[in-house]
């Protein structure tokens, strides 16, 4: 069964406008999630703290450039590249994936805690990994295909914006 | 209030300016790095690191030390970071 996903605004800054994903069905975006997941989590304080300043100041000072962001190797042997990439915000063993459109446009996802030195043996990350992926896998196909447009900080067709996993 | 909102409402106001430095001077190496159509792989190369080690050090997550951006503004033979001068009165 197709899951149908939308894309929304999470947070807006002066530089940067953070969107996410969301399923259709379900009441938080993915990126909510994540930060709700881990907001009480005594031993993430300090590494979820760093993350989210570090995500305002991307915001509204710096812009996202590519340089500020890792890519995960493994993203890079799946077949076929992509133009848009997935890349990921590491803080110490914390994952948080996304897809950088351009330095004013991001959209993030989902992420987790890497227990292992490869993503493909910690099963939940790798979950949200995949997802991230496919993502931005279909998000390029649609900039291909001209079903997908962004300016400046805003992607401009929000609401037509059909993906699903 | 988004759980977001209530991370960045918590965080203690040093971990936002440490970032914010660390920010800035990768931000200042990227951008000399541009200007000079000079890659991380050519940094990397030019400090004897792997390139992971340098894309790990322009997240701004990296407290880099002042030794290493020291070699860094030798490398690229220009200044990274600056200090501001005390005002004396005779100024």
């Amino acid at each position: 069964m197709k899951n149908y996903i939308t894309l929304q605004l999470f947070k807006s800054f002066q530089k940067v406008n953070f969107y996410t994903f969301k399923f259709e069905e379900e009441e938080q975006s993915e990126t909510e999630k994540f930060f709700s997941k881990f907001e009480d989590n005594e031993s993430l304080e300090e590494d979820l703290n760093n993350l989210v300043t570090w995500l305002s100041l991307i915001g509204q000072k710096y812009g996202a450039k590519t340089d500020f962001f890792r890519h995960e190797a493994s993203a890079q042997a799946l077949p076929p590249p992509s133009r848009i990439m997935m890349r990921e915000v590491i803080v110490n063993d914390l994952r948080l994936y996304c897809v950088c459109l351009s330095e004013e446009v991001v959209i993030l996802a989902n992420g987790g805690i890497k227990i292992a030195q490869k993503v493909q043996d910690s099963p939940e990350l790798l979950q949200h990994f995949r997802f991230a992926n496919a993502m931005s896998k279909q998000i390029n196909e649609l900039i291909k295909n001209g079903e997908f447009a962004f300016k400046g900080k805003y992607i401009s067709n929000l609401s037509e914006i059909e993906l699903n996993y | 209030m988004d759980a977001f909102d209530r991370i960045s409402a918590r965080t203690p106001e040093t971990t936002k300016r440490n970032l914010d430095k660390n920010l800035a001077i990768a931000n200042r190496i990227i951008e000399i790095l541009s200007i000079q159509g000079k890659t991380q792989r050519d940094l990397a190369r030019a400090l004897g690191k792997a390139e992971s080690e340098i894309s790990k050090w322009l997240t701004g997550f990296h407290n880099l030390e002042l030794r290493t951006i020291y070699k860094i503004e030798a490398a690229l033979g220009e200044d990274v970071i600056e200090v501001k001068r005390s005002v004396t009165a005779s100024e």
